[in-house]
């Protein structure tokens, strides 16, 4: 695949957002913009990883996307369309825990393909598939609970992979998990991504996860959230991530984003820094 | 996650108990990730609160028995070591019963305390005998366990509907939770006149008392559950697709279950109290109408008796629920 490039055409963006603007206007404070202006395609069948530093409004921008809450200015746009309510062909993985703590890992993973109105017996077979596919065959009678960590994102993972949604919104999916877990885990995704390219939008904290894994790098400012920089990543693929980071055209490519994201953060911590303050 | 539990807390038993209380303090996200793992306490995971442990301690007792397997993921020692702390505890208590039976026979005998108002545990064992081998007592706690058991479903099934609509339309919620409050904050137990006086001197007053303060119960575990289901979980299934009926049966109605269930020894509990006090107040027959007969016969032995018979009721009670919890919640046991 050929590295993407900004300069995509509308027809072939599966998510278009046009100057999207956030606010909220919580009770016992001033309004607040979370988003301010953000304009950005998505072509399809792209792995773009989002990175900013910590409020900037990444998942509130993904929140929009998927049609959860609606955008106070602007016009966010999937394949096409204007984003009304919660789109069905767009999955999202989210940053917080949203198993249900009382169905097991098969029903859980169920679960999508039981709303779409298949018969239990054919969305058991799908979802035991999936289990399969994450790794987590003889977990299918577990409960959520009793899993680790990283167990329960691979239950996420096939939560949504299950429906076969072509666009999958996925906020920091793996920042709770320790390193080794991590990089297992993003292998695996990228498989999993190789084997149909979906449109990945792809939330992180950490850089180095996310020229590894990406088609394409956004650089959010400080909150208010706008869009800082943009860069393609043409790193060949298939991909290794925890091999990729001794590429001397990694280390390159991270000295640039690191460069932009850097300024970012350190006005992000005076921010917290004035508002614990004040 | 630690949630004050709308359960009623230590108050009079019919007094105002199940108060709203949804005050919380959220963890931190790490903590957050980490409750599930390793809780020490029987949390229920996510939205819901954890099992009752500080019942009411004027409902009668329904105490919290199993609370020494439930700490079983803390170190309580390895089997030997804790069958023994378990033969121990229980030596303790049998010497600490029969000490105080004796003690109080023999005050008696002496002429210490007054046998009028202090009866003797010998003669309330006679009475108790006699009204187990004659079976005269048998209706009478049938017809008490028979108010409790429609009580408590009956106001189970109220709370349930009452508390999911309200909590599904905010504008009834607004209308009608403040004065469901103000009935809660008021002692139940003033209502028996007038309901005895409306419902008879039948079972019927009885199931109605006990509705009620089952009901109120049940109704505020529901109202709150619902109203404070993890918006994550909303959220999720509404991406993967769920309809608004969807949306209730798989994750609203579960939440509020979890809450229900974990208020159950505390709603069957009052569902006694209700049937008992209203027997009490006015009636021919129950357990509480026992009591009310001992003690106008000025028969302080027959009331003894009847706080037996309540007492050994309760006792096989928090025996089945226990059965039943551990049958029906299996994914919140670790
Ligand atoms: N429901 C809300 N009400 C009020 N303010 C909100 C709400 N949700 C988010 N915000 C604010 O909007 C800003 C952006 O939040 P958002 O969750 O999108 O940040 P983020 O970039 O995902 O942060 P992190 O990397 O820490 O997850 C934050 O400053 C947050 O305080
Ligand atoms: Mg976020």
């Amino acid at each position: 695949m050929e590295p993407s490039t900004l300069s995509s055409t509308m027809s072939e963006a599966a998510i278009s957002l046009r100057e999207v603007t956030r606010r909220f206007r919580p009770r016992n404070r001033p309004a607040f913009v979370a988003v301010r202006e953000v304009s950005l395609d998505v072509r399809e069948g792209t792995f773009l990883s989002v990175v900013g530093p910590s409020g900037c409004g990444k998942s509130t921008l993904l929140a929009m996307i998927s049609g959860l809450q609606p955008a106070d200015g602007g016009e966010v746009l999937v394949r096409g369309e204007p984003v009304r309510d919660v789109r069905s062909d767009v999955g999202f993985i989210f940053q917080r825990e949203a198993l249900l703590p009382w169905k097991t890992v098969l029903d859980n993973v169920a679960l999508a393909l039981v709303f779409r109105g298949q018969s239990p017996t054919g969305a058991r077979g799908a979802a035991l598939e999936w289990i399969a596919r994450v790794g987590l065959a003889g977990f299918e009678h577990a409960y959520p609970h009793q899993l680790s960590g990283g167990m329960r994102k691979r239950v996420s993972l096939a939560q949504t992979l299950v429906y076969d949604p072509p666009i999958v919104l996925m906020d920091e999916p793996f920042s709770a998990l320790d390193v080794q877990t991590r990089n297992l885990m993003e292998n695996e995704l990228l498989g999993l991504w190789a084997e149909n390219r979906k449109t990945v939008v792809f939330i992180t904290h950490d850089l180095e996860e996310a020229i590894a894994l990406s088609d394409q790098v956004v650089v959010m400012t400080a909150s208010p959230g706008r869009i800082k920089a943009s860069y393609p990543i043409d790193l060949p693929r298939p991909r290794n991530v925890t091999e990729i980071r001794f590429e001397p055209r990694f280390a390159e490519l991270y000295e640039q984003l690191w460069a932009d994201l850097r300024d970012e953060v350190l006005v992000s911590y005076e921010q917290s820094k004035s508002r614990a303050v004040g | 996650m630690s949630r004050v539990s709308p359960e009623p807390s230590g108050r009079g038993a019919l007094s105002g108990g199940a108060t709203g209380a949804t005050d919380r303090s959220e963890g931190s996200p790490a903590s957050e990730l980490q409750s599930q793992a390793a809780t020490a306490r029987p949390e229920l995971p996510h939205n819901a609160r954890p099992a009752p442990t500080g019942v009411a301690s004027n409902v009668p007792a329904l105490p919290d028995a199993d609370a020494e397997e439930r700490g079983s993921t803390l170190y309580s020692g390895v089997g030997r070591e804790r069958k023994l702390r378990r033969w121990v505890v229980l030596t303790i208590q049998a010497a600490m019963v029969t000490g105080f039976l004796a003690l109080w026979e023999w005050l008696v005998s002496a002429r210490m305390v007054d046998r009028f108002f202090f009866s003797q545990p010998s003669a309330i064992g006679q009475t108790l005998w006699s009204w187990f081998s004659s079976g005269s007592v048998y209706p009478h706690i049938g017809i008490t366990l028979l108010e409790t058991l429609l009580g408590f479903f009956g106001g189970t099934l109220l709370g349930l509907v009452i508390g999911f609509i309200l909590a599904r339309s905010e504008t009834l919620g607004d209308i009608f939770e403040p004065l469901l409050a103000l009935l809660n904050g008021m002692p139940r137990v003033v209502l028996a006149p007038l309901i005895i006086l409306w419902f008879g001197l039948g079972i019927a007053s009885k199931v109605a008392l006990s509705v009620i303060v089952v009901f109120l119960i049940v109704f505020y575990a529901v109202y709150t559950g619902i109203r404070e289901v993890d918006q994550n979980l909303v959220a999720n299934a509404r991406v993967l697709g769920a309809n608004g009926g969807q949306l209730t049966r798989h994750v609203l109605l579960p939440s509020a279950l979890t809450w229900i269930f974990s208020s159950l020894r505390v709603s069957v509990g009052f569902a006694l109290v209700g049937a008992v006090v209203a027997e009490y107040l006015g009636s021919n027959q129950g357990v509480g109408f026992l009591i009310a007969n001992a003690q106008s016969f000025f028969q302080s032995t027959g009331v003894f008796a009847g706080l037996v018979v309540l007492m050994l009721m309760v006792g096989v009670i928090n025996l089945l629920l226990r059965t039943i919890e551990r049958r029906f919640s299996v994914w919140k046991l670790s």
